[in-house]
C-alpha cells in the first residue's frame, strides 16, 4: 500500500474562477480554494456538493488537475466530462458560484522523477496524470517525460497541449484513428514496453489512468517486464473517506497479515488508493 | 441574540445510559470514528455507532456496492468489517481517547455466532452499548433473515441477553409486516432498547448495460428517500413497546430529527447524510438548542411522544 501522506480531509466552500466548456462536454473548472490548493497533492481527489438538493444526492468524486497553491488566491482545477444528472448540474453553474468540496482525499502518486516517466491516460485519465505530469517537471525540470494519450475520438482527446506545453512528448490514439495513431492506446505501449532492455526497463516507471481493461493490460505488461508501475484507479463512491466501504477494489492478500490488520481483500479506492502499485491489485 | 434564562438541555437516558444529546451516528456510515476525527468532534456527540462486527472478518461483496437512486441510495457492502478481534485490538483505542459513549453494533450468521461475539465484548473495556444487528440472514435456517421472524428475534436475542450485561439496543429491519411484532419480541427477550430501521431492500437498473446496478442485484435503499417509512415505523414501534426507541431514517436536519423525536423516538441516528454533509449531527444538535429556544422549552424530553394524534 502507497502511503504518500495520510489524508487529513476538510470542508472548504470554493469559489468558482473560471468555467470552460474546452471540448463537446468536457469541462475545464478553475476553484478559488486555499486551503485546499495547499494541502492537495497530485493523484488526490476531492468529494464536490453543488448546493443541498436531495436528488442527485451524493457528491462527486473528482481528481484534481491542476494545483497552484502559491497563486493568488491559491487555486486548483479540474477537468471533468459530463456523463451523468452530477456532472450535468455542475456543467451549468457560472463564475462566482460556491461549491462544496470535501478533501484532499486519496493517496496521491509516489512521484519518482529520477527514473524515465511514462504516463498512460485513457480518456478523463489525463486529469490526475497532468497534475502528476506538472509536479514532476518541477522536482527535474531537465528531465522529459512520455505521455499516451487514448480516445474513442478526436473530441474525446482533451489535454495533449497542456502536455506539449510543460515539455512532454505526446502520443495520441482514438478508436477510430480521428486523430493521431487509429486503434487503443494500450498498443503502442505494449510495444515500447517490450523493447525496453533490462536496464531501460529497470529505469522507467509507468503511471496509468483510465479504463479498467486499458490498466489490467498494462499493469500486467509493466509487471512482466519489471518496470515500476502505478495505477489511479476508480470506482462509485458515497463517502470518500473510507466509512461507507463503497469503493473497494480488490488486493492480493498477504501470506501471513499481521495481526489486527484488516484480512478483507478489498480496499478502499478512496482511502487506500486511488493510487496502487501494479502489484497489489488482483486483476 | 437571545439570552436564556434557563440552560437548554438536550441530555437524555437510553436504559442506564446517559447521553448529552439524542444524536448519534448509524452504523455503517461513519466507519469506527478515525475517519471523520478531522471533520466532526467526536466529543460532541450523543453516542458513536461503530460499522457492524462479526466473530470472524467478513471480506464483504463485490463492487459495485453502491448506486445513487433519487433523494437517496442502495447498498450492498455485504457487511464487510474487520471481525471482533480486530475491532479491540486496531479500532477501540482510538474511539477510547474520546468521551464519546461508543455503541458496537455487532452481527452474525446463525445464533452461535451472535453469542460467541457478545461473549467476547463482555470482556472489554470502554463499550457503553451493544447494537444487535438483526437484518442478516440465518444461514442455519435457509439464509431466512432473523429480523423478520419474531421468534427468531427472541431466540437470538434471549442468548445474547445471557451475555451482555450492560445496555443492549436491537436494530430492527423494515422488511416486515409487522413491525410492532418484531419489536415486542425483542422487548420480551429482554432488549433494554429497540433502534431501528435498517434499510430498506431495494434495486436498480443499468438501462444502457441492461445490468443490475448492483452486483448482488438487490440492496438496501437509505437517505431521505426512506425518511416516511421509518417514521411510521418508529411511531408504530412506540405504540407497541415500553422500552425506549432510537429513530434512524433519511434524518437529515434538526427538522427530521424531531419528527421522530416528536413521534416518541428518544434518540436518533444519522447516517446517509455524513456522507453528504459531514457537520449534519453537529447541525441537527445545533438544530434542536434553537428549537427549543423558539418554543421556550428547556428540556428536550418534554418533546419525547409529544404527538398530537386527536
Amino acid at each position: 500500500m502507497i502511503q504518500q501522506k495520510k489524508a487529513v480531509p476538510l470542508l472548504e466552500d470554493a469559489s468558482i474562477l473560471s468555467h470552460e466548456e474546452i471540448n463537446t462536454g468536457y469541462f475545464r473548472l478553475r476553484l478559488s480554494s486555499p486551503g485546499m490548493a495547499r494541502a492537495i497533492i497530485p493523484g488526490q481527489f476531492v468529494m464536490l456538493r453543488v448546493d443541498d438538493r436531495m436528488d442527485p444526492i451524493l457528491r462527486r468524486p473528482f481528481s484534481v488537475f491542476r494545483i497552484l497553491s502559491t497563486h493568488s488566491p491559491p487555486f486548483l482545477e479540474i477537468l471533468y466530462q459530463v456523463v451523468g444528472r452530477g456532472t450535468r448540474l455542475l456543467s451549468l453553474l457560472p463564475v462566482g458560484e460556491r461549491v462544496s468540496l470535501l478533501g484532499p482525499l486519496g493517496n496521491g502518486f509516489p512521484i519518482k522523477e529520477h527514473k524515465e516517466v511514462v504516463l498512460a491516460a485513457g480518456g478523463m485519465g489525463v486529469a490526475p496524470l497532468f497534475a502528476l505530469g506538472e509536479a514532476i517537471v518541477k522536482r527535474a525540470p531537465n528531465r522529459t517525460g512520455t505521455v499516451f494519450i487514448g480516445g474513442k475520438e478526436k473530441g474525446d482527446v482533451v489535454c495533449a497541449e497542456e502536455f506539449e506545453d510543460i515539455g512532454f512528448d505526446v502520443v495520441i490514439t482514438t478508436e477510430d484513428g480521428s486523430l493521431g495513431k487509429k486503434g487503443l492506446v494500450t498498443r503502442p505501449l505494449e510495444k515500447i514496453m517490450k523493447a525496453l532492455s533490462e536496464n531501460e526497463a529497470r529505469n522507467t516507471v509507468l503511471y496509468a489512468c483510465g479504463p479498467a481493461g486499458m490498466l489490467s493490460s498494462l499493469a500486467r505488461s509493466a509487471m512482466a517486464r519489471g518496470i515500476e508501475c502505478y495505477v489511479s484507479l476508480e470506482e462509485k463512491m458515497a463517502c470518500g473517506v473510507g466509512a461507507c466501504l463503497g469503493c473497494v477494489a480488490p488486493v492480493i492478500t498477504k501470506e501471513s497479515p499481521s495481526k489486527g490488520e484488516p484480512r478483507s481483500s478489498y480496499r478502499c479506492v478512496c482511502t487506500e488508493g486511488p493510487v496502487f502499485a501494479a502489484g497489489e491489485i488482483q486483476w | 441574540m437571545v439570552t436564556r434564562s434557563k440552560k437548554i438541555s438536550l441530555k437524555v437516558k437510553i436504559g442506564g445510559l446517559a447521553l448529552k444529546n439524542p444524536v448519534m451516528s448509524a452504523s455503517g456510515t461513519f466507519g469506527y470514528g478515525e475517519e471523520y476525527n478531522s471533520l466532526v468532534d467526536l466529543n460532541r456527540l450523543g453516542a458513536i455507532v461503530v460499522k457492524g462486527i462479526s466473530l470472524e472478518p467478513w471480506p464483504g461483496n463485490p463492487t459495485p456496492r453502491i448506486a445513487e437512486t433519487t433523494a437517496g441510495m442502495l447498498n450492498a457492502i455485504g457487511l464487510q468489517n474487520v471481525g471482533v478481534e480486530g475491532f479491540v485490538e486496531e479500532k477501540l483505542p482510538f474511539l477510547r481517547q474520546f468521551e464519546v459513549p461508543v455503541v458496537v453494533n455487532f452481527l452474525g450468521k446463525s445464533l452461535k455466532e451472535y453469542v460467541a461475539v457478545a461473549r467476547k465484548l463482555e470482556e472489554v473495556e470502554g463499550i457503553a452499548a451493544l447494537e444487535m444487528n438483526v437484518s442478516c440472514p440465518n444461514v442455519k435456517a435457509g439464509g431466512l433473515v432473523f429480523g423478520t421472524d419474531p421468534k427468531r428475534v427472541k431466540e437470538v436475542v434471549k442468548a445474547v441477553r445471557k451475555e451482555w450485561s450492560s445496555l443492549l439496543i436491537v436494530k430492527l429491519t423494515p422488511n416486515v409486516t409487522d413491525i410492532g411484532a418484531i419489536a415486542r419480541s425483542a422487548e420480551e427477550a429482554g432488549a433494554d432498547a429497540i433502534s431501528l430501521i435498517n434499510t430498506v431492500r431495494g434495486m436498480a437498473i443499468d438501462i444502457n448495460e441492461r445490468k443490475p446496478k448492483l452486483a448482488t442485484v438487490v440492496g438496501g435503499l437509505s437517505g431521505p428517500a426512506i425518511k416516511p417509512i421509518a417514521l411510521r415505523m418508529v411511531w408504530e414501534t412506540v405504540q407497541a413497546v415500553e422500552i425506549p426507541v432510537i429513530g434512524i431514517g433519511g434524518i437529515t436536519t434538526a427538522e427530521d430529527a424531531l419528527e421522530f423525536l416528536i413521534a416518541g423516538a428518544r434518540a436518533v441516528q444519522v447516517g446517509t447524510a455524513n456522507f453528504i454533509n459531514p457537520l449534519a449531527m453537529m447541525e441537527i444538535i445545533q438544530g434542536l438548542e434553537r428549537y427549543l429556544e423558539i418554543h421556550g422549552m428547556t428540556d428536550f424530553r418534554e418533546l419525547i411522544g409529544s404527538l398530537k394524534t386527536s
